[in-house]
């Protein structure tokens, strides 16, 4: 176990240092990051104003942005799919599986980004929001305990998606698409689409889950949390899990990289 | 000035654009899904919309417009140059007998050929197909000007690599709020009465939303004319803009070698 965590320990390191010695860059992404907030927060308030979610007011489009995309980020920087299309197609995967580690959690561990610096940011910007809407910060926590089950949920399911790039690129093509087509979706409340199918798409993802409860939990609202609820998530991670270890039991064996 | 001396680069522009196949089609195809996503989306915003400018068959129009439109832009000149800048390869185009306006111009023209005439052939079939009523003369009209607006703007962004190691921050911060002002995101008649006044005076507002408009034959030929002279002259404040850049980065520039 001591491995696995210290493993962990010097990939956070590393990216750390990686993203205080190209300065430049992540320079370049602090702005990429307040504009991208900044533009999409405004068109939250002009679409907002229009009051299509029954029961939202204007501040709750804005907060449903921000701690959306903040989690949305920490999903991504266990989920580099950039990188991993280099893992399945330059070879890296052998890199990988000659470690005497689980080569999944070999994995998990590479993805460790710099993204992380940036949700250091976002996560900022989101509890001052909540200072200036007059939010309890212990609401927050508890709700942001309840989103990080959500975002190891959303982790497990994008690599699952990525991994089933191993059994054919085709079908990784096809992945591409699908976070294509959510992520164009995330950026609405999914309140907003009623009964519609819409909803069974985002349904892993933090959007779906900061826009049906996380929300009603800031004002107080727990009610959701429930055991069943606690364990069928617990459950469905699990399952991701099994599948992903999986498909890279069958990764090692149809892997044809020379070290 | 012989044109002859810049064919080659729209030749090697237009023949990296074919080369990488997989890009075009990707374009395309993304451009195709975020269609009935937006289609979705608007489904459910557009009955709160109260007096509105557009029917719902506008907006998916003036949407299916702009997915058309921004596969115009030449957005690849901004990497370009950066790198050329940030690499030192610049001064191998600086040392040509050349105006490196032109060269990045007809490289951009190449590139984007086969992307506009595929575009402007699928919107222009649909229209057709699904009895759209657009006007065809504005659309390739105003097309002149806004390639012309892009590629100048493109250079602009690039040419900041002189004073930023990594512009991409930058380029893209820029990009949101281009989209934030040119109506990309959201139709600008739906933004407040005072920022519209506002965004009136920037090339934004004339740039892709008074295109749109005029394509659509919600404006008169008169004023998409004014719209079209208001980009030209934003086109000539940016030609100098380049001029100034270009003399001050030179400056700045720190090739070594032969």
């Amino acid at each position: 176990m001591n491995k696995y965590i210290s493993l962990l320990k010097e990939q956070f390191i590393i990216s750390v240092k990686r993203a205080s010695e190209y300065k430049a860059s992540f320079y370049s992404g602090i702005l990429t990051e307040i504009a991208y907030l900044t533009t999409r927060v405004i068109f939250m308030i002009i679409i907002g104003s229009l009051g299509f979610v029954e029961g939202w007011q204007t501040k709750d489009y804005v907060l449903f942005f921000v701690i959306g995309n903040t989690f949305a980020s920490l999903v991504g920087v266990f989920t580099w799919k950039n990188r991993a299309k280099y893992i399945l197609t330059q070879g890296e995967l052998s890199r990988l599986l000659y470690r005497p580690i689980l080569p999944f959690f070999n994995y998990f561990s590479l993805m460790i980004s710099t993204g992380f610096v940036f949700f250091l940011v976002d996560i900022i910007i989101v509890i001052g929001l909540l200072i200036y809407f007059k939010i309890s910060l212990l609401y927050f926590f508890l709700a942001f305990l309840f989103l990080l089950l959500i975002v190891f949920l959303a982790v497990f399911w994008d690599l699952f998606l990525i991994c089933i790039g191993f059994i054919s690129f085709g079908l990784f093509h096809i992945s591409r698409s699908y976070f294509s087509v959510v992520g164009n979706f995330s950026g609405y409340p999914a309140k907003m689409f009623g009964n519609k199918s819409v909803r069974f798409l985002l349904i892993l993802t933090v959007e779906f889950w900061v826009s049906y409860h996380v929300l009603d939990m800031l004002n107080g609202d727990f009610s959701v949390i429930s055991l069943p609820l606690i364990l069928a998530i617990i459950f469905a991670i699990f399952i991701l899990y099994i599948l992903n270890l999986l498909l890279w039991k069958y990764a090692e064996k149809k892997n044809e990289g020379y070290i | 000035m012989s044109l002859k001396q810049y064919s080659g680069h729209f030749i090697s522009g237009f023949k990296s654009s074919i080369e990488y196949k997989s890009d075009l089609i990707g374009n395309l195809v993304y451009g195709i899904i975020r269609l009935p996503i937006l289609y979705l989306v608007w489904e459910i915003i557009f009955p709160f919309i109260k007096d509105s400018f557009f029917t719902f068959k506008e907006l998916l129009l003036y949407y299916f417009l702009y997915v058309v439109i921004s596969t115009f832009e030449t957005d690849i000149l901004t990497h370009i140059i950066a790198d050329d800048v940030k690499e030192g390869n610049i001064i191998t185009t600086l040392i040509k007998p050349t105006n490196f306006i032109l060269l990045y111009f007809f490289f951009a023209i190449g590139e984007r050929l086969l992307t506009i005439l595929l575009t402007i052939s699928l919107f222009v079939i649909s229209s057709i197909v699904l009895s759209f009523q657009i006007n065809y003369f504005m659309l390739f009209l105003y097309l002149i000007p806004f390639l012309l607006f892009n590629f100048l703007f493109s250079i602009i962004k690039g040419l900041l690599s002189f004073w930023f190691t990594e512009i991409w921050g930058i380029n893209s911060a820029i990009d949101s709020f281009t989209n934030l002002f040119n109506g990309g995101f959201i139709p600008l008649y739906l933004y407040p009465l005072a920022i519209q006044d506002v965004l009136k005076f920037t090339p934004f507002y004339h740039e892709f939303y008074r295109y749109a408009l005029s394509v659509l034959g919600k404006i008169s030929f008169e004023q998409s004319l004014f719209s079209i002279s208001i980009i030209f002259v934003w086109c000539v404040i940016f030609f100098f803009i380049i001029k100034f850049m270009m003399r001050k980065g030179k400056k700045k520039l720190e090739g070594l070698g032969g």
